[in-house]
C-alpha cells in the first residue's frame, strides 16, 4: 500500500493539475451505460469497497461507504473512517443516500444495479462486477476517469501489472499448489483459476489443483464444493482460507493427512481476498500471496494487522 | 361505542401513521421538510421523503389492505377462522415464479452473452411476474383439491401441503443462484418494501382494485356464505358461482400484495380477527374494518423496520411475523376456552 | 423388510465407495475392517463412513419423529416441523453463530436447545400437557415455526450476516459430517428409539378419539405430551447434526403404511415404527449418495429430499386425503 500511495503521490505532484477540460466526461460503466458528469465529483457514495479502494488510492475523500459483516474494510486501515456509513452493500440505506449530497455512487453491477433508477434520482450513479484482472483493470480505469484523474488511474494499473511481471521474475523454479476456500462452517468453497483472487497467484506461478472452469467465465461457476476427501486427494502445499463470520474453523480429521497442516500453511485471509478488485487490494493479495507461498523469497507486505493473514486456528 | 365512532378513530390513526412515517426513518426530517414535499423545488431531505418514503407507505397501505381483505375472504369461504393467504400456496407460488424468473434471466444472459449488466431481473417485471405464479399456484390447490365440488377442509390442507413443496422448490432455487443474487433472492422472499417506487407500487394497485369490483358485486353473498352451502342455497346464493369467483379474487388481491412486497406473513390471518373483536361480525364492517387494519398494521410494521436500527432495515414482512405470531398464539388460547373449533 | 435392508446396504456400499479416491466395494470394506494407512483407507473409514453413519441416524431418527407426530395430531399430514423445532433450532444456531463463536459442539447444543424450547412453545400455546387437542398443537405449530423463522431473519439482518451462508445450512445436508456429530447423534438416538419403540402400545390407543381412549383407561393428553418429547428429542438432534431436512418424517411413514398395508400398521405398531425408521435411513442415505455421485456435492442432500419428499408429498396426500379423513 505506501508503494502505491507514494507512486501516487509522485505522480499528483508531476502532474498537479487535474486538466479543466477533463469534465465534462462521458464514462462507460461496467454495466454497459454511458453516463456523462459534468464536474468532478466531490462527495462520492463507494457502495462498492473497490470503489473505496481506488479512491483512497487516488488520495480522495470518501464521503460514504458500506460494511460487510458490520465492518468497514479493514485493509483500508483508518482512511474511511470519516465516511458515512450507508449499511450493508445488499440493501444501502437509500434515505442516507438521498439527503447526504452525494455527486456519484458507485455500486457493484449484481447488487445496486437492479435499484439504479431509485439511486439516480439522487446522484449518478456508476456500477462495476468484480470478476477477474480484466474487468478490475477497466473498472479502475473508468473511476479514475470519472474521478478526474484518468492519468493516474492509468498509471496505477500500470504499476500493477508491471509488479505482478516484477515478481513473477523472482519467484523459485519450483511450483507450489495452493487452494484458495471460501469457508462457513462445514462447507467449502473452492476457487478455480477464473477468479480473480486465484487468477493472481496462477500469474505468479502457483499451482491452482481445481483448475480453470472452462464452462463460462461466470464467477456464480467458478467454485468447487470441497469434502475433507477432496482436500486430501489436492493435498496442497499451501492453504488460504477466508473464513465467513470469523471464529475457529471446526477441525476435521483429515487435515491431519495434510501437508499443509503438518508445515503449518494454514492460513486464514482477510476479507480483501474476496473482494481484490480495487487497486490497494490487489496489490496486498498479490504480495501477501506471494509471501505465503514462497516465505523465503518474498517479504510480508506493509498492511494493517488485522487484515493480515494468520495461521488457521481449529476448533478441537 | 358506535362503529362511526370506531371507524373515525381507525381513520385518525392510518393518518398519524402517515404523517409519523414520513417524518420518522433513517435520517431526521422536520415538520418544514415534511410540508416542504409540496413546495415546486424541494430540498434534498423533501425530495427524499416524496421519492423514498412516500411510495413505501402507500405500498404499505396497499400491501396490508388486500392482504387482509383475501385473508377474511379466505376465512369465510373456507369458514376456518385459522386460513391465510400464505397457507393457500399464494404467496409460495408468487415466490417461485420469481425466483424461477431470475434463474431463467440468468441463463438467458449465458447463452447471449449480455453481459453482467442483462443477467438481473428489473424491478418492474417482478410484479406480473409474481402475479402470475401466485394465480397458478392458487389453481393448482382448487385443482388438487377438487372433488365433485370445493370442501373447505381439503382445500385448506392442500393449499397448506402446496405452500410447504413450494418453498421447497423456492430453496433449491435459490442455492443454485449465486452468491450476490441468492442475496436479493433472500430480502425479498423475506417481504420488502425496500426501494420500492410508485411504478412498483401501481400494477398491483390496479389489480387489486379489480379485484374489489368483483367482491362488492357479490358482497351480499357473503353474508350468507358463511353459513354451510344448504343454508347459503337457501338463502339464494348461487353458491357454485359465488364461491369460486370470490376465491380467485381472493386470491387475486394476495398475489397483488405479494407482487408488490413479496410474501408478508400473518396480516391475512391475524388482522379479520382484531377487526371482529372491535366491529363484530357483520360483514360490511368487516370487510371495510379489515381494509383499515390491515393498512395500518403494514404502515405501522414498516415503520418499525426503517426505525429499529438505521442505517439497517428489518423486512416489513419480518416485522409482521415477528408482532402477528404472538398475537396469533393468544388468539388461538382464546379460541382453547371456546372449544367450539 | 429384507429389500429395505437391501437397499440401504445397496446405498452404503456405493457411498463408501465413491469420492476423490475411488475404491471399489471390495475394497471399501476391506479397509473398514484393515486399516493399511493408505488416504483410501482413511477415506473409507473416517471421512465416510461417519457421513453415512449420520445420514442413516438422521433418516431414523426424523421417521421415527414424524410418525409419532401423525400419532399425536391424529393427522397423517403430520411432518416432524410441527411442533416448530426446525425453525427454533435454526434460530438457535443463527443467534449463536451471529453472537458468538463457538465450537462445533456448541453449535450443535444450541440447535437442540432452540428446538426444544420452540417445541415447549408450541405446546404452552396449545393448552398445555393436560389439554392440548391434535389441531390446536398444529396451529400453534405453524405460529411458533414462522415465528423464528422471521426472528432467525431479523438476527442475520441485524448482525449484518450474508444471508447465504446460513441458507446453505437451512437446505439440510451431511458435507464434512464427521465422528464429532455422529457422537452426539447416537446417544440421543439410542434414547429416542427405546422411547418410541417402548410406547407402542400407548401410540396404538391415541389413534383414537380422546373418550375412548380415556374410557380404556389411559390418559391421552399426558402420553401425547410424552411422546411429543421423543419426537422433538429426535427431531431436534438431527436438526442439529444435519439442518433443517424437510419430508423425511412425512413421506417415511406413509411409505410403510404402503408397504406392510394400513390394517398392519394400525395393528401392530412396533413394526410400522421399525418400517418407517428403515425406510427414512434409506431414504436419506440414498439422497446424500446421490448428491455426491452426481451433483458432485453441489447442491447438499436436503435439496434432493426436497424435491423428491415434494412429489412423494403430494402424491401421497392426494392419495391419502381421497381415501376418506
Amino acid at each position: 500500500m505506501k508503494c502505491t500511495v507514494a507512486l501516487s503521490l509522485a505522480l499528483l505532484s508531476a502532474a498537479p493539475a487535474i486538466a479543466k477540460d477533463a469534465y465534462p466526461v462521458t464514462v462507460p460503466d461496467g454495466r454497459g451505460a454511458e453516463v456523462t458528469l459534468d464536474a468532478q465529483p466531490k462527495r462520492v457514495a463507494a457502495l462498492w469497497n473497490a470503489a473505496a479502494d481506488t479512491m483512497v488510492a487516488l488520495d480522495l475523500p470518501v464521503a460514504g461507504i458500506t460494511t460487510y459483516e458490520g465492518q468497514r474494510p479493514v485493509y483500508l486501515g483508518n482512511s474511511v473512517d470519516a465516511a458515512l456509513d450507508l449499511g450493508d452493500i445488499t440493501a444501502p440505506n437509500l434515505e442516507l443516500l438521498a439527503t447526504s449530497d452525494f455527486d456519484l455512487t458507485i455500486g457493484m453491477t449484481h447488487y445496486n444495479a437492479p435499484y439504479a433508477e431509485e439511486i439516480e434520482q439522487f446522484s449518478q450513479f456508476l456500477s462495476y462486477e468484480s470478476l477477474n484482472l480484466e474487468v478490475s483493470l477497466a473498472s479502475v480505469s473508468s473511476m479514475g476517469k470519472a474521478l478526474g484523474q484518468e492519468a493516474n488511474a492509468e498509471a496505477l494499473n500500470n504499476d500493477f501489472v508491471a509488479l505482478i511481471d516484477e515478481l513473477k521474475a523472482k519467484v523459485p523454479a519450483e511450483p507450489q499448489s495452493t487452494l484458495f476456500i471460501w469457508s462457513f462452517q462445514n462447507v467449502f468453497y473452492g476457487y478455480q483459476e477464473n477468479l480473480m483472487t486465484t487468477e493472481l497467484m496462477a500469474k505468479l506461478g502457483a499451482v491452482n489443483p481445481l483448475g480453470r472452469n472452462l464452462n463460462s467465465d461466470e464467477m456464480s461457476n467458478a467454485f468447487v464444493i470441497l469434502e475433507a476427501e477432496d482436500l486430501l486427494k489436492h493435498d496442497p502445499d499451501v492453504i488460504m482460507m477466508f473464513v465467513s463470520h470469523g471464529g475457529d474453523v471446526a477441525f476435521n480429521p483429515a487435515y491431519e493427512r495434510l501437508k499443509a497442516f503438518k508445515n503449518n500453511r494454514i492460513y486464514s485471509v482477510g476479507y480483501q481476498y474476496s473482494q481484490p478488485s480495487g487497486p490497494i487490494a490487489r496489490e496486498l493479495v498479490l504480495r501477501e500471496a506471494a509471501h505465503l507461498i514462497w516465505p523465503d523469497t518474498f517479504a510480508a507486505p506493509d498492511m494493517p494487522e488485522d487484515a493480515r493473514a494468520v495461521p488457521v486456528e481449529f476448533a478441537k | 361505542m358506535a362503529s362511526s365512532v370506531k371507524y373515525v378513530l381507525v381513520i385518525a390513526a392510518l393518518i398519524l401513521t402517515t404523517v409519523f412515517s414520513l417524518k420518522l426513518g433513517a435520517v431526521n426530517a422536520s415538520w418544514a421538510d415534511v410540508r416542504g414535499v409540496f413546495d415546486t423545488d424541494p430540498d434534498a431531505v423533501s425530495r427524499a421523503i416524496l421519492k423514498l418514503r412516500w411510495p413505501r407507505i402507500v405500498g404499505a397501505a396497499v400491501v396490508g389492505c388486500y392482504l387482509a381483505v383475501a385473508g377474511l375472504l379466505f376465512q369465510i369461504l373456507l369458514r376456518n377462522p385459522l386460513a391465510d393467504p400464505t397457507i393457500f400456496g399464494v404467496s409460495s407460488g408468487a415466490a417461485l415464479a420469481v425466483v424461477i424468473a431470475m434463474n431463467i434471466v440468468i441463463a438467458l444472459a449465458n447463452i447471449t452473452e449480455g453481459g453482467a449488466s442483462a443477467s438481473y431481473l428489473p424491478t418492474q417485471l417482478v410484479p406480473p411476474i409474481a402475479m402470475g405464479g401466485a394465480l397458478l399456484a392458487s389453481f393448482a390447490v382448487v385443482a388438487l383439491a377438487w372433488k365433485k365440488g370445493m370442501q373447505p377442509l381439503r382445500l385448506l390442507l392442500f393449499g397448506a401441503v402446496l405452500a410447504v413443496v413450494l418453498n421447497g422448490a423456492v430453496m433449491t432455487l435459490v442455492l443454485s443462484l449465486s452468491e450476490a443474487r441468492t442475496e436479493l433472492a433472500i430480502l425479498w422472499l423475506a417481504g420488502s418494501l425496500y426501494a420500492r417506487d410508485i411504478a412498483d407500487v401501481l400494477p398491483g394497485l390496479w389489480w387489486g382494485l379489480g379485484c374489489f369490483l368483483a367482491i362488492g358485486f357479490y358482497a351480499r353473498s357473503l353474508s350468507a356464505l358463511r353459513f354451510d352451502r344448504d343454508t347459503a342455497h337457501a338463502l339464494g346464493v348461487e353458491t357454485k358461482v359465488a364461491v369460486p369467483i370470490l376465491l380467485m379474487a381472493a386470491a387475486a388481491l394476495a398475489a397483488s400484495a405479494v407482487a408488490i412486497a413479496g410474501p408478508v406473513g400473518f396480516v391475512g390471518l391475524l388482522v379479520p380477527h382484531i377487526t371482529r373483536l372491535v366491529f363484530g361480525s357483520s360483514v360490511r364492517h368487516m370487510l371495510i374494518g379489515s381494509a383499515l387494519f390491515g393498512a395500518l398494521l403494514v404502515m405501522l410494521s414498516d415503520l418499525v423496520g426503517r426505525m429499529i436500527a438505521p442505517p439497517l432495515e428489518l423486512p416489513v414482512g419480518i416485522v409482521t411475523s415477528l408482532i402477528g405470531a404472538p398475537f396469533f398464539a393468544v388468539l388461538i388460547r382464546q379460541s382453547l376456552r371456546k372449544v367450539a373449533l | 423388510m429384507l429389500g429395505l435392508l437391501g437397499l440401504s446396504s445397496l446405498a452404503a456400499l456405493l457411498s463408501l465407495s465413491s469420492g476423490a479416491y475411488a475404491t471399489s466395494w471390495g475394497q471399501a470394506l476391506a479397509y473398514l475392517f484393515h486399516d493399511d494407512g493408505s488416504h483410501s483407507a482413511f477415506a473409507v473409514a473416517t471421512l465416510r463412513l461417519p457421513r453415512l453413519l449420520c445420514a442413516f441416524g438422521v433418516g431414523i431418527a426424523l421417521s421415527l419423529s414424524g410418525a409419532l407426530i401423525q400419532v399425536i395430531v391424529r393427522n397423517p399430514l403430520g411432518d416432524p416441523g410441527l411442533t416448530g423445532v426446525t425453525s427454533g433450532a435454526a434460530f438457535g444456531v443463527a443467534l449463536t453463530l451471529t453472537l458468538i463463536s463457538v465450537s462445533p459442539i456448541g453449535l450443535l447444543t444450541a440447535g437442540v436447545l432452540g428446538g426444544s424450547l420452540a417445541a415447549c412453545l408450541t405446546l404452552t400455546i396449545a393448552g398445555g400437557p393436560r389439554a392440548a387437542q391434535p389441531v390446536h398443537i398444529i396451529l400453534a405449530g405453524i405460529a411458533v415455526s414462522v415465528f423464528f423463522l422471521a426472528a432467525t431473519s431479523g438476527v442475520l439482518v441485524m448482525s449484518r450476516s450474508s444471508m447465504q451462508t446460513l441458507y446453505i445450512w437451512l437446505v439440510g445436508g451431511f458435507i464434512n459430517r464427521g465422528w464429532t456429530e455422529f457422537t452426539l447423534l447416537w446417544p440421543v438416538l439410542a434414547v429416542g428409539v427405546s422411547a418410541a419403540l417402548l410406547l407402542s402400545p400407548v401410540l396404538r390407543l391415541l389413534r383414537f378419539d380422546d373418550d375412548t381412549a380415556t374410557a380404556l383407561g389411559l390418559r391421552p393428553a399426558l402420553w401425547r405430551a410424552v411422546a411429543g418429547a421423543v419426537s422433538v428429542l429426535l427431531a431436534a438432534v438431527s436438526v442439529a447434526v444435519a439442518g433443517p431436512l424437510g419430508f423425511v418424517g412425512f413421506v417415511a411413514p406413509h411409505l410403510a403404511r404402503l408397504l406392510i398395508s394400513r390394517r398392519l400398521a394400525h395393528e401392530h405398531m412396533t413394526l410400522w415404527l421399525g418400517v418407517s425408521g428403515l425406510l427414512g435411513g434409506t431414504l436419506v442415505i440414498w439422497a446424500d449418495t446421490a448428491s455426491r455421485l452426481i451433483l458432485a456435492g453441489r447442491a447438499p442432500a436436503g435439496v434432493l429430499i426436497a424435491m423428491i419428499g415434494g412429489l412423494a408429498f403430494l402424491v401421497l396426500a392426494r392419495k391419502e386425503l381421497s381415501l376418506g379423513k
